[in-house]
């Protein structure tokens, strides 16, 4: 029975990268020292808690290639669906702003996909923690906004309640996500850039889910309240979606990362501050 | 930044390797020495070894029988950082060890 642990167990290390998978065998080796039987086995079978820790961060959130490819695929899928709401809507690229927010679009996502991957080959995890909070984000802020304004209530304490949720999904996840990148590597520089690049990441998908919405439900999903509120016709509801409020999304990619940084510095320094209670190492 | 805080079975860990921090411990030892499962002793290992605290290295010599084992010792960081830190609770550190 605890050979034929051992054995799984060393083929299960060979899933992780030589420096890690080294700690496994060592484990295993090491079995060899505890007497046989039921205490062998429980000491072999300790190896699989960190088997799966280790495969999951290793091979899910620490291989660099990951967050690669997906910022990579954001990008197609940015181009892909502006291409086409071009085509589906065509009075979109007529405004005198089109050449201006093209190229905003093309040099910031630019800058995003090259940060990901300098950050990604120095090793920073600002960009697997900015990219889980980033996307956490942008699910709760591209679904609850239309939501909200789709279901516009009267009640004055529960608009209110919905706003604040609002900008407590805006704002705290580039807080909390620098805080916990700073305390996990005591550094604030990280905490900071974790700030940046969920700002960043959050922006983009925040704008291929409105690129989505937009497409799917074009005189359904009013993001702004005040066309629905004042320009009920779907004319004027489609207009609002197409022209104005995707201009607002590109332009969250400049303002989200902005105000990740202001945001990661104040979790970062609250990361990195010293703890004078015990932790775990 | 060195970290300032550590874990009950972090500290019980750093405490039974500075007791002989010359000398090259094995896993179950420190295990038998510090009553840790090996599923929490190898983590604390990992991350100590990441933080540059502890040092690992496998036996020079491969042995008749048996395969080399993984030797650990504190680094000079780390028989600082020992120094510094409390002294563990009881509760962690010298229970029977699991394996003994």
């Amino acid at each position: 029975m605890t050979t034929a642990v051992a054995a799984f167990v060393m083929l299960a290390g060979r899933l992780l990268p030589t420096g890690r998978r080294e700690w496994v065998e060592a484990l295993v080796a090491e079995s060899r020292a505890v007497p046989d039987g039921y205490r062998r086995l429980a000491w072999l079978l300790g190896s699989l808690p960190i088997l799966v820790k280790e495969v999951l961060r290793m091979r899910l959130t620490g291989n660099p290639w990951l967050p690669r490819i997906a910022m990579v695929a954001a990008v197609l899928a940015v181009a892909v669906l502006t291409v086409a709401n071009m085509i589906r809507y065509p009075a979109i690229t007529s405004g005198f702003g089109t050449v201006i927010y093209s190229t905003l679009l093309v040099v910031v996502l630019a800058v995003d996909l090259g940060l990901t991957v300098l950050l990604t080959r120095a090793g920073s995890p600002a960009v697997r923690y900015g990219m889980l909070a980033g996307l956490v984000t942008a699910a709760l802020w591209t679904l609850g906004t239309p939501a909200g304004n789709k279901f516009h209530v009267s009640a004055p304490w529960l608009d209110a309640l919905y706003n604040a949720g609002l900008v407590a999904v805006f704002t705290v996840p580039l807080c909390v996500a620098g805080w916990f990148v700073a305390r996990r590597t005591g550094a604030l520089e990280q905490g900071v850039l974790t700030g940046i690049m969920t700002g960043a990441y959050a922006a983009v998908a925040n704008l291929i889910g409105g690129l989505i919405l937009v497409i799917a439900l074009p005189g359904r999903v009013p993001f702004d309240s005040d066309v629905l509120r004042h320009h009920q016709t779907p004319a004027d509801i489609l207009a609002g979606n197409v022209g104005e409020d995707l201009v607002v999304f590109i332009g969250l990619l400049l303002l989200w990362p902005m105000l990740g940084a202001l945001l990661g510095t104040l979790g970062g320094a609250l990361g990195a501050a010293p703890r004078t209670r015990p932790a775990t190492l | 930044m060195p970290r300032t805080g550590f874990s009950p079975q972090t500290l019980s860990v750093l405490a039974a390797m500075a007791a002989d921090g010359e000398r090259w411990r094995h896993g179950y030892e420190l295990a038998r020495e510090t009553g840790l499962k090996s599923g929490t002793l190898y983590p604390i290992l990992i991350r100590l070894a990441d933080s540059g605290l502890v040092e690992a290295r496998w036996e020079e010599e491969q042995p008749s029988g048996r395969p080399r084992r993984h030797l650990y010792r504190l680094t000079a960081d780390g028989l600082v950082q020992a120094a510094r830190a409390p002294r563990p609770q009881h509760g962690h550190a010298g229970r029977p060890a699991v394996a003994t």
